[in-house]
């Protein structure tokens, strides 16, 4: 993956193959922690500890025709590799919480990447799935949820293209306003 | 060119090959880190170069079919070593630089295949 929204993008897709109807995604970036954290959090199904330790191997895969499952895996590698982890949290029936911490100056820390792009390409393909996104930035925070983005009437005139082009408009904006930097990674970060 | 052929010409160290491993005809080669980028870019048969080192590189060479991975100068975990002999994904490991390790790839190749472009 380029970029960590590709990551996102991944954990978010897990999360609807859980059969998760409500889906969180906070990006929090500490300048004086030097911490950069993702948390993926849905109410899917769930894993018991011995399908939570294998979600990590990447030989392990619930998809039918698979050999290997590389979500959890490269999202892992990509936060080890520049002082990180991945913490899974979950239970059956309890849903799944995935919290992947990067070192935020870390030279070999991925860019952000196109964030925006990434959860309206999520709530395209997933449009039963309630999406709430949370960003924290250097100039403030920023939050949506996909049910209250848009008014009634948008809702009503607007088309699903229509619908989603202006997701992305007030996702950009929003995420500017909170000093957003798409291509922010360890050196330009 | 096989991949025996390889370990030896460019002095190799074989990290884990299966039983028919030495005997793959090497189809071309394929440079990169970026795992997604190699997923979506390098070919079976290809001789995948690169200084990745983790588990998922294995993964990544089974999901391809590549004739072999070459691991840059940077140290191998035992585990990655372990699957790969597991995975039957024959794995080598060199101390010369990526960028080496491609010309003297790219050499071989195209003085044994047409296709190659002679730089």
């Amino acid at each position: 993956m380029v970029d960590i929204s590709l990551h996102l993008l991944d954990l978010m897709q897990n999360s609807a193959r859980a059969q998760a109807t409500e889906v969180a995604l906070e990006v929090a970036e500490d300048r004086e922690r030097d911490t950069l954290t993702v948390t993926v959090t849905d109410n899917g199904k769930g894993m018991d500890d011995e399908e939570k330790r294998l979600a990590l191997d990447p030989f392990y895969t619930t998809k039918q025709g698979k050999k290997v499952g590389l979500g959890l895996p490269l999202v892992m590698q990509a936060a080890r590799m520049c002082g990180g982890d991945v913490k899974v949290e979950s239970g059956p029936g309890s849903g799944t919480k995935v919290q992947v911490t990067f070192s935020l100056s870390h030279l070999d820390r991925q860019p952000l990447g196109d964030i925006p792009a990434t959860l309206v390409s999520f709530m395209a393909g997933n449009p039963d799935i309630e999406l709430s996104f949370s960003y924290v930035g250097e100039k403030g925070t920023f939050h949506m949820t996909s049910s209250r983005l848009f008014s009634k009437r948008e809702k009503e005139t607007l088309g699903q293209i229509a619908l989603l082009s202006l997701a992305e408009e007030r996702l950009r904006a929003g995420l500017a306003r909170a000093g957003f930097r798409p291509d922010g990674g360890g050196v330009i970060g | 060119m096989r991949v025996d052929e390889l370990v030896s010409r460019l002095g190799l160290q074989v990290k884990a090959m299966s039983k028919a491993g030495g005997a793959r005809e090497i189809g071309g080669g394929f440079v990169g880190d970026v795992l997604s980028h190699v997923m979506a870019n390098a070919r079976p048969q290809d001789a995948w170069v690169t200084v990745q080192t983790h588990e998922n590189v294995v993964a990544v060479a089974v999901l391809l079919d590549v004739a072999c991975v070459v691991v840059c100068q940077r140290e191998l975990p035992p585990e990655t070593c372990q699957r790969a002999q597991s995975e039957g994904v024959t794995l080598l490991w060199t101390e010369q630089g990526a960028f080496e390790v491609a010309g003297k790839l790219y050499a071989l190749l195209s003085s044994e295949h047409k296709g190659f472009r002679e730089l």
